[in-house]
């Protein structure tokens, strides 16, 4: 349901839709979702409150999708945006979400399609709407970008018209800002020689809807909100494909973490990386650990642990750095490596 | 070493897979990504072709 805060309403529906509409006036916008939780007879009503990059007098594709685990989503693009938009602006979790029939929420209200809201300050509040469509299934990301290309060149919903003349040259398209939480710099590339070496691919291999696939020799870095007391924990979910303790093996997956200061360069707290363990320690594959001085020097942390890491397997590994007592730990699924218990030693400071 | 972090470096030869990663302050979740779509992420392209708001203000 696309209504306008109060001011405002254009589209109103029960379940997802897709459609296109355009406003003559720029506003807020409430996605509401009717549904009843797991258990229960009662229906609930919930809002997603979202602002959209509207224009007004432009034609905007709009989606509203709610799955079956209960995410609820809102995708939008102008029609003159380049590119293969339109991409989602934003979500929430439908806490028990369960559907419901659509005749039995079509019995207590109609659907109604381009409402119509005066807006007192400025008399606006029209919005015209076409190609109004609702669907019983989840659209997938590439239904709806085949839907927005079919409609922006004009062509029905139904149309079986190929997409391929549509497409955007590759590389000449406007991907979508990244609102990933908290990161105060876009993803940068400051090693390798092929950007491409780490995309982003689909499921798959991916414990989830996506997952970069570095495929080649990469080095990339990122920024956060600058920490200087207390605990900084990093966490990655990451796969190696291959792991050997073949030195220098071609085909070796090796990943390696770095934390610093972006201020002062060569200032590395830490940096670990697996696999490879030298054969002369067991040959087993395992992280290991380096601590850097802020002079670029190397000062060996944890040499090794003894966890296996194997091919083709996930792990959640962790690092965790103490500012107080300069130390560090590091964790795997979950659980602290112990590195007295394990190895008869303690870890080094940092 | 300055005793401030602000940057997280990962280097990758071979192929690895990366899901999510994730940075607390004190156990307070700071900064994540789940390469997901409702972060921008799109399938197919570079990691580097993405950029934040802050960097189309620059």
């Amino acid at each position: 349901m696309l209504g306008g805060g109060g001011e405002k309403s254009a589209i109103r529906h029960i379940g997802g839709a897709l459609g296109w509409y355009n406003p003559d006036d720029i506003s807020r916008y409430y996605f509401t979702t009717v549904y009843q939780r797991r258990g229960s007879e009662t229906r609930n009503r919930v809002s997603l409150d979202t602002t959209l990059s509207t224009r007004p007098k432009v034609w905007h594709h709009v989606v509203q999708r709610v799955d079956g685990q209960g995410n609820h989503f809102v995708w939008h693009a102008a029609r003159d945006s380049a590119g293969r938009a339109p991409h989602p602006v934003d979500t929430q979790v439908l806490s028990g979400f369960e559907g419901m029939p659509l005749a039995n929420e079509l019995a207590r209200k109609p659907i109604i399609f381009g409402y119509y809201e005066k807006k007192e300050a400025t008399g606006r509040g029209a919005i015209s709407t076409d190609e109004v469509a609702l669907w019983n299934r989840a659209l997938s990301a590439a239904d709806i970008q085949k839907l927005f290309l079919l409609g922006r060149e004009g062509h029905g919903i139904t149309s079986t018209v190929s997409l391929e003349k549509f497409l955007p040259p590759p590389g000449s398209e406007t991907l979508p800002q990244l609102r990933d939480l908290g990161w105060t710099s876009a993803w940068m590339m400051v090693g390798g020689r092929n950007r491409n070496h780490a995309t982003l691919q689909r499921q798959g291999e991916s414990t989830a809807e996506m997952a970069i696939a570095a495929t080649g020799p990469i080095t990339m870095e990122r920024k956060f909100p600058r920490v200087s007391s207390g605990t900084l924990k990093v966490e990655c979910r990451i796969r190696p494909r291959h792991v050997t303790v073949e030195v220098n093996s071609p085909g070796a997956s090796v990943m390696k973490m770095y934390l610093r200061d972006s201020r002062h360069e060569g200032s590395w707290a830490m940096r670990w990386h697996y696999p490879w363990a030298w054969p002369l320690i067991g040959g087993n594959t395992v992280p290991r650990f380096y601590v850097i001085d802020g002079a670029g020097n190397k000062r060996k942390g944890l040499e090794s642990t003894d966890i296996l890491m194997e091919s083709r397997t996930w792990y959640t590994v962790a690092a965790v750095l103490s500012f107080r007592n300069k130390t560090w730990e590091f964790w795997v699924d979950g659980k602290q490596f112990d590195a007295q218990v394990n190895l008869g030693r303690s870890q080094m400071k940092w | 070493m300055t005793g401030e972090i602000d940057t997280l470096r990962i280097s990758s030869t071979g192929w690895n897979w990366i899901d999510s990663i994730r940075v607390y302050d004190n156990g307070r979740l700071i900064a994540k990504t789940d390469f997901t779509a409702v972060e921008g992420y799109l399938p197919g392209h570079s990691l580097f072709s993405f950029t934040t708001a802050d960097d189309r203000q620059k």
